[in-house]
């Protein structure tokens, strides 16, 4: 037999521990340098950027009014946390997301894996989801105020309608190009249909889902913050609608900066679970 | 013992745009007996992979029929099963689950399923391999957990589709060993198909020759006369090389059929 003594002889060479898989242990060493080197080098774009914000206002090269200035929205971050509004916008728009991109998720995974299996419903729809789809849907949101009031539920429509589509789609594409060989060895098994679903189909899909999820989570932030800009009292699009108004640059940035550090923590911690759930993908995907 | 018969097997593929049909395979008949290894042999494209995809009851017969211990074969079934041309492993199971999958399948209890799964793993020589995941495998790896995999339910009939086509000569040598050595241990009956002459040769009791497609049809039954256990050796013997180069020239269509067959049974003996 020729493949472990070639795995034994590499083991040796390398001088790796007995039993190592010595491909997977060398790429994914580097691979996890390569991601730590990442880390450090996207701290540094930050800092770099930040400082020279900084150094612009200082020396009036640019209208701290207008830009305001890292210094200055860090003192009014600490005021909007404590006497602020912080806490109250937080949960206010937290509730309004989680509670649309939720709906999302349920709706969209359960109608993209349905499209995606019955081929008639996808063609009774498909005309209808296209068109909802190329439609600014945002431009929806007067309506929505109308049907769902101006307070949470207008929002988490708003969140949902801009959550749903990425999912819907990218779970149709995911079940629509399962791997033909293994359906028929699906088929070769005698396999019967939900069989075929739950051991190729819907595994098969998890990478193209994850795709989907991870965009709508930037949309479903997005529909947040316009949702509250156009009607709403409180919550982060509101405050920044509001400091905006009211020249409080400063807080206008703080409210702004804490929607894309959400945003920047779910998709990472999508990505972390992606990472756990797709340990069989050879590395270096996305 | 139930055998496997096929009787002037026909298969045809609806052509697009209403032309007529297009006749892949026109009339096989052949038959596989309990234990036997039967080389089906024939030029890329003439129609083994369909051939052997009706004898799975993947693909439907046109006419003639494909019966196993006298029942007609309407589909997928228990008593056979299929190693693929390309070894169609689920990437997100490792070695050992992918080899479980047909016992899963067939709802086999999961603690047996492991454990039949594990021994095939070992029967296969992947002992050490069994929680990796198919892109750690190399090709010839791969196709072992093909193999392991199909043999598990322990079908009566296994039906190879060129398994070590994609291979490297001296893996495709060494996997061709591997496979008479757990067929012996197995002692199912298998029906390989392969576009190798060698191939065909070194494995079967018997060569089936194809012609070339549309439609079709065995040009001649070879028997293959030399003792088991073979090894690699084999193949160099004078009886050897003339009984390949007899298939050969079938296969190309010469009309030049007598002697070498012959000599190559007086040579082994
Ligand atoms: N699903 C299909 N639809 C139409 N034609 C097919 C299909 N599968 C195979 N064929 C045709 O049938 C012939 C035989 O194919 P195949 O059985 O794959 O041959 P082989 O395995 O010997 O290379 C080829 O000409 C091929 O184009
Ligand atoms: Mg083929």
């Amino acid at each position: 037999m020729t493949a472990p003594p070639a795995v034994n002889g590499h083991t040796v060479h390398n001088g790796l521990k007995p039993g190592a898989i010595p491909g997977r242990a060398r790429v994914s060493r580097r691979g996890g340098r390569i991601r730590r080197r990442g880390l450090w080098l996207g701290a540094l774009g930050v800092a770099v950027t930040l400082a020279a914000w900084e150094l612009c206002a200082a020396y009036g090269l640019v209208d701290q009014m207008l830009a305001s200035r890292p210094s200055q929205i860090l003192v009014a971050g600490r005021d909007y946390f404590t006497t602020g509004t912080g806490r109250r916008d937080l949960l206010v728009s937290g509730t309004e997301f989680l509670a649309g991109f939720g709906l999302a998720l349920v709706v969209g995974l359960g109608f993209g894996l349905a499209v995606g299996w019955w081929r008639w419903l996808d063609q009774l729809t498909e005309p209808l989801v296209s068109f909802a789809y190329a439609s600014p849907r945002i431009a929806l949101v007067p309506l929505l105020v109308v049907w769902f009031g101006i307070g949470l539920g207008s929002k988490v429509a708003v969140v949902f309608i801009s959550a749903v589509f990425p999912i819907v789609l990218s779970t149709r594409t995911g079940v629509r190009t399962a791997d033909r060989a293994l359906l028929t060895l699906a088929r070769a098994f005698d396999a019967n249909r939900r069989q075929i679903f739950r051991t190729v189909i819907l595994p098969g899909a998890v990478p193209s889902i994850v795709t989907g999820v991870r965009l709508a989570i930037g949309v479903g932030l997005v529909g947040m913050v316009v949702g509250e800009l156009i009607a709403s009292s409180e919550g982060l699009g509101y405050t920044i609608l509001y400091a905006g108004n009211t020249f409080q640059t400063p807080l206008m940035f703080v409210a702004l900066f804490v929607v894309s550090g959400a945003g920047v923590l779910m998709t990472a911690a999508v990505r972390a679970a992606e990472r756990r759930l797709d340990r069989w993908r050879p590395d270096g995907h996305a | 013992m139930p055998e496997l018969r096929l009787d002037h097997l026909t298969i045809d593929y609806p052509a697009r745009d209403r032309g007529p049909a297009y006749r892949a395979v026109g009339g096989v008949s052949l038959t596989v007996a309990p234990g036997e290894f039967v080389s089906v042999v024939g030029p890329s494209g003439c129609g083994k992979t369909s051939l052997l995809h009706a004898v799975a009851g993947l693909v439907p017969a046109a006419a003639g029929t494909v019966s196993f211990g006298g029942t007609p074969i309407r589909g997928p079934g228990p008593e056979r099963a299929v190693v693929f041309q390309h070894a169609s492993l689920l990437p997100w199971r490792t070695v050992l689950g992918n080899v479980a999958y047909g016992l899963e399948l067939r709802r086999v209890p999961r603690r047996e399923a492991r454990a039949r799964a594990r021994a095939m793993v070992e029967l296969v020589g992947l002992g050490d391999a069994a929680s990796r995941y198919p892109h750690e495998l190399s090709g010839g790896m791969q196709q072992r957990v093909n193999l392991a995999r199909a043999l598990a339910p322990e079908p009566a009939v296994l039906l190879m589709d060129e398994p070590f086509a994609a291979l490297d000569a001296q893996t495709r040598d060494a996997m061709q060993a591997e496979l008479l050595r757990i067929w012996a241990a197995s002692r199912t009956s298998v029906l390989f198909v392969t576009h190798h002459i060698e191939e065909a040769v070194f494995l079967g009791d018997r060569v089936v020759v194809l012609s070339p497609g549309p439609g079709a049809t065995v040009r001649e039954c070879v028997p293959v006369p030399f003792d088991r256990p073979r090894d690699t050796a084999l193949r160099r013997t004078p009886g050897f090389v003339a009984l390949a180069d007899h298939v050969w020239s079938t296969l190309a269509g010469a009309r030049d059929r007598k002697a070498p067959h012959e000599r190559a049974n007086l040579e082994t003996r």
